[in-house]
């Protein structure tokens, strides 16, 4: 588990970097993070079906110009894991732990959007230091504060990823004592609500009048798949 | 004024990669398009006197999408090339940086993210780990070819670097990818409206309702977390509601 958790988070701060500061590969997006920490914890079916939902919950989130967002990156790599994991120690409980999952994954999300805020402020001592050493002209400072950037960001996902499943790991005990009490099947089909929320907002994309004989063609393909 | 060999083109667009680092709230991506321009200086300015004028020119404010901020990269390479003055490139900067951010906007985080992401979701549900798969290698294509077209483009046309913008090409692929997006939700709303766990009459109204919630919310520009709040919640009144009956 050791080796698996530090994986995770090196996960974490890559797929930090790749939300905010560097290459943009969407190596970040739920769906992908899914299939990754699936991959690491050897149970690629669970991962990439928590990754689809974690993904239908924030398909809205644009970054776009300075919007302040909650931040799926982190949450995508915490919530997966902490999916998998609590399901090797419930087995007989999945939809209680996913409903702790998904709930768990959106409250730190904000918790991640709000860090993330805090490293953009921090980051304009990195660029108030690089006027500092353009005036002095020493060209290799620069190249040392760019580093900074990237190691802050990287560093911001590892810390981030690690306190998210140390805060799994603690709540999970009362939460899932109190989720005893409820009817096994009381949770059952929390993804419906998710399915629909993920489908409004495609809708919010793409359900446009100019487009509604491009939709008609995906129902009736969809039609097709079905019947074949 | 010493013309810059495509290496360094090709060195510029590498570290275009990383024109986001150190984006802050004053100055935006001003580090990390500095930052790639460091070769540029190196070829360009020998003296460390015109090093500092240079990079004074470029740390002002500047924003634009990370995917097309080659077109600024591509274009003050041309300017600083043909010896542009400090005042012709700050001009130049702030009237590209609206466009560049508008036309990204639409066309990659309203358009070709969200299609991709649906076509992924699909396969995935579908075939499991290819849909991840393809997801980022669709979207990678498109991205490196769009940091590509940006820096040459750029490069080619200099201060006419806006013609390019403006040609039919980004709309016609705006349009596009809308409608892929449009038929890829269809097949996604009636391959998930038959899933096994939609068959309970409860199940399938909330998520109809879900969805009508959903796309009311957006469009009166709802908070989205308050949209899932809401209909989790209503899912789990209903649940408790069948309980007690």
């Amino acid at each position: 588990m050791t080796e698996e958790i530090i994986l995770v988070l090196i996960l974490g701060g890559l797929a930090a970097l790749d939300e905010t500061e560097a290459y943009q590969t969407m190596l970040s997006q739920p769906l992908v993070t899914g299939l990754i920490v699936g991959f690491l914890l050897k149970d690629l079916y669970t991962g990439i079906k928590i990754g689809i939902l974690i993904q239908l919950i924030y398909l809205w989130v644009l970054p776009m110009g300075t919007a302040i967002l909650p931040d799926p990156a982190t949450g995508g790599v915490v919530g997966t894991f902490g999916f998998i994991a609590l399901l090797r120690f419930f087995p007989n409980r999945t939809d209680s732990v996913l409903f702790f999952t998904l709930t768990y994954v959106v409250v730190f999300s904000l918790f991640a959007g709000w860090t993330l805020i805090r490293q953009r402020q921090l980051n304009l001592k990195l660029i108030q230091k690089t006027d500092l050493y353009a005036k002095e002209g020493k060209i290799s400072k620069i190249d040392k504060l760019f580093f900074w950037g990237l190691l802050g960001s990287f560093g911001r996902g590892v810390i981030l990823t690690g306190l998210g499943i140390l805060g799994i790991f603690i709540l999970v005990k009362p939460v899932m004592g109190f989720s005893a009490s409820l009817p096994d099947h009381y949770l059952r089909g929390i993804q419906i609500p998710i399915l629909g929320f993920g489908i409004g907002t495609m809708f919010h994309f793409f359900g446009k009048r100019k487009n509604l004989l491009w939709l008609g063609l995906g129902l009736s393909l969809g039609i097709v798949f079905i019947l074949i | 004024m010493e013309k810059i060999p495509k290496l360094n083109l090709f060195r510029l667009y590498l570290r275009s990669f990383f024109v986001q680092t150190g984006w802050n709230y004053e100055r935006m991506i001003a580090l990390g398009f500095t930052w790639i321009l460091l070769p540029l200086m190196e070829k360009l300015y020998p003296a460390k006197e015109q090093r500092k004028k240079f990079l004074k020119r470029h740390l002002s404010t500047f924003n634009a999408n990370p995917y097309l901020a080659t077109y600024a990269v591509g274009a003050v390479a041309k300017l600083e090339e043909a010896g542009a003055s400090a005042e012709e490139l700050g001009k130049f900067k702030n009237s590209l940086s609206g466009p560049l951010g508008a036309l990204g906007d639409n066309l990659i985080w309203m358009n070709l993210r969200p299609a991709l992401l649906i076509l992924g979701i699909i396969l995935a549900s579908t075939f499991g780990a290819l849909g991840a798969l393809i997801f980022g290698l669709f979207y990678n294509i498109h991205q490196v070819y769009l940091r590509a077209r940006g820096l040459f483009k750029g490069y080619g046309l200099g201060l006419g670097v806006a013609s390019d913008l403006r040609s039919a090409f980004y709309p016609r692929m705006i349009k596009w990818l809308s409608r892929m997006g449009a038929v890829f939700l269809g097949i996604f709303f009636v391959l998930k409206s038959n899933e096994r766990i939609l068959e309970r009459v409860e199940n399938l109204i909330i998520f109809i309702l879900m969805v009508f919630l959903s796309i009311f919310g957006f469009r009166k520009n709802v908070n989205p977390n308050y949209i899932l709040l809401a209909g989790v919640l209503s899912f789990l009144l209903a649940k408790w509601v069948i309980l007690l009956t």
